[in-house]
This record gives C-alpha cells, structure tokens and sequence, in this order.
C-alpha cells in the first residue's frame, strides 16, 4: 500500500481531504446534538 | 436524514474529484479533460470555486437579511445577517488561501498581486471592517442598524470586486467557469462534478448558518431564563 500511495500522491491528498470532512462533519454533529439539549431546555424552562 | 446525504455526497465529490483520471482528449465519461498549464492541479477547482461562489452567497444573503432588519427591526434579523457575513467572510479567506496554494505551484509564489488577488484582499478588508464596526458598537439597535446599513453597501459593492475588477485587468487566473465569452474550457463530467461540488457546499454552509443562528439565538435567552429560574428560586 505505501508503495503505491508513494507513486500515487494524489490519493494521498484525496484521503488528507477525505479525514479533513469527515472531521468536519462529526464535530458539527455533536455540537448540533449539545445545541438541540440545550434549546429542549430553554423550551421546558419556557 | 438530510445530514447523511451530505456526507455521502460531499464524501463522492471528493473522491471522484481526485480519482477520475485525465485524458487530453477525453473519450470516457469517467475522463476529465487536461487544461493546458494546469494537469493535476485543476482538481483544486472542485473546491476553490465554490468557496469563492459562497462567499458571493454569504455576502448576498447579509444584504437580503439587513435590509429586513430595518423593515422589522427584529434582533434575529441582525443575528442572521451577521452569521451570513461570517460565513461569507470564511470562505472568502478559504478562497483566498486555496487560490494562493494553487497560485505557489501554477505561477511559482503564493502572492503576486495579481488584479484577482488585489480584488479579493479588498473585498476581505471591507468585511474585516465590518466586523469592526459591529464590535465597536455596544448598544444593541444602534450596531444592529449601523451593521446592516453597512452589508447593504458592502453587498452593492462586492460584484465590482469579485466579477468586475478581474476581468477588466489583465490577470494570470484561468478563465472562470463564468466569463466573458460564456464558454467553458470542461468537459461534460467536469461541469456536472463542479455542479455537485456547488450543491454540496451550499448544503453544508445553510448547515453551519442554521447551527450558528441556533446558538446565537440561544446566547440571547438563555440570560434571561436563567433570571427567571433565579427569582423562581
């Protein structure tokens, strides 16, 4: 496999971004999860 | 639902963006034509381009929002004019940097003051001062007010920068996708990939405004519910 992302650098950059996004995604998941608990809260408190 | 098509469709973007192979004259669907001076490098596209057309979109949707916030004088106007800007200013500088990445391996150097890089660091000094403004300002309407005053002729004046001003000038930056002679130098399955490219970056910018304008929202009630649970203890 290192052998042929070595010849392959563009598939190396395609995982990089693929990381990159998937990162992206999760992080704004969770917060969307805390700021869903947080307005269910507030909405209760009325 | 919505959430994990974007995933699966932005993931798509990026892996056929980097895998489909380029041909020079391109016989395959799968193929992507080899722009001349560019080769490999031209994959930047599916993802600078559409950063740039965000930030058009982000601006756009400041001056929309601010002018409903002098028709209605409502916080959460202001709160949605100013998260549009944000975002717009974000991918003006994720425009900003992916165009001087793509500038250091096409043309040599990151920087060179090129009319499209001279327009684009204006339009980033223009929005910079208007987080300024907003900062300077501490009574609530009156930076309300002043703010969206000041998107409305931000957003008049963008278009110059940002479409105007390169094509006027003499620049290295390859065609745009929108020129003057109204053609474009791709092939079918290029467009289509950059159109989905468009499409899923819009998605997840609206994503990111809706969550922004949430928590912002948030950051208004929750002093005054917490007030309330004070006096009722």
């Amino acid at each position: 496999v290192l052998e042929f992302l070595t010849s392959n650098a563009i598939y190396v950059v395609l995982i990089i971004s693929l990381v990159v996004w998937l990162g992206i995604y999760v992080y704004l998941r969770r917060i969307e999860k805390k700021v869903r608990v947080l307005e269910e809260h507030l909405s209760k408190k009325g | 639902m919505q959430k994990i098509l974007l995933v699966l469709w932005l993931s798509a973007v990026i892996i056929l963006a980097f895998s489909l192979p380029m041909s020079a004259r391109p016989a395959a669907w799968y193929e992507l034509p080899i722009i001349p001076g560019l080769e490999d490098k031209a994959r930047i596209l599916f993802f600078h381009v559409p950063t740039a057309w965000l930030a058009t979109v982000g601006f756009i949707a400041s001056m929309i929002f601010g002018i409903r916030y002098l028709r209605r004088r409502n916080p959460e106007e202001d709160i949605k004019s100013a998260t549009a800007a944000g975002l717009g200013f974000l991918f003006c500088i994720l425009a900003t940097v992916t165009g001087a990445i793509w500038a250091k391996f096409s043309w040599g150097t990151y920087w060179n003051w090129d009319p499209r890089q001279t327009s684009i660091f204006v339009l980033l000094l223009i929005y910079g001062a208007y987080f300024a403004l907003r900062s300077a300002v501490e009574i609530e309407e009156k930076r309300a007010a002043l703010s969206a005053v000041y998107a409305i002729i931000a957003a008049i004046v963008m278009p110059f920068f940002m479409f105007v001003m390169p094509r006027i000038l003499a620049s290295l930056h390859p065609q745009p996708v929108l020129n003057v002679e109204g053609k474009t130098q791709m092939n079918s399955t290029m467009l289509i990939l950059l159109l989905a490219s468009f499409a899923g970056f819009t998605g997840l910018s609206v994503w990111i405004w809706n969550l922004q304008v949430r928590i912002q929202r948030l950051g208004m009630n929750i002093p005054t519910t917490l007030e309330g649970e004070k006096q009722g203890a």
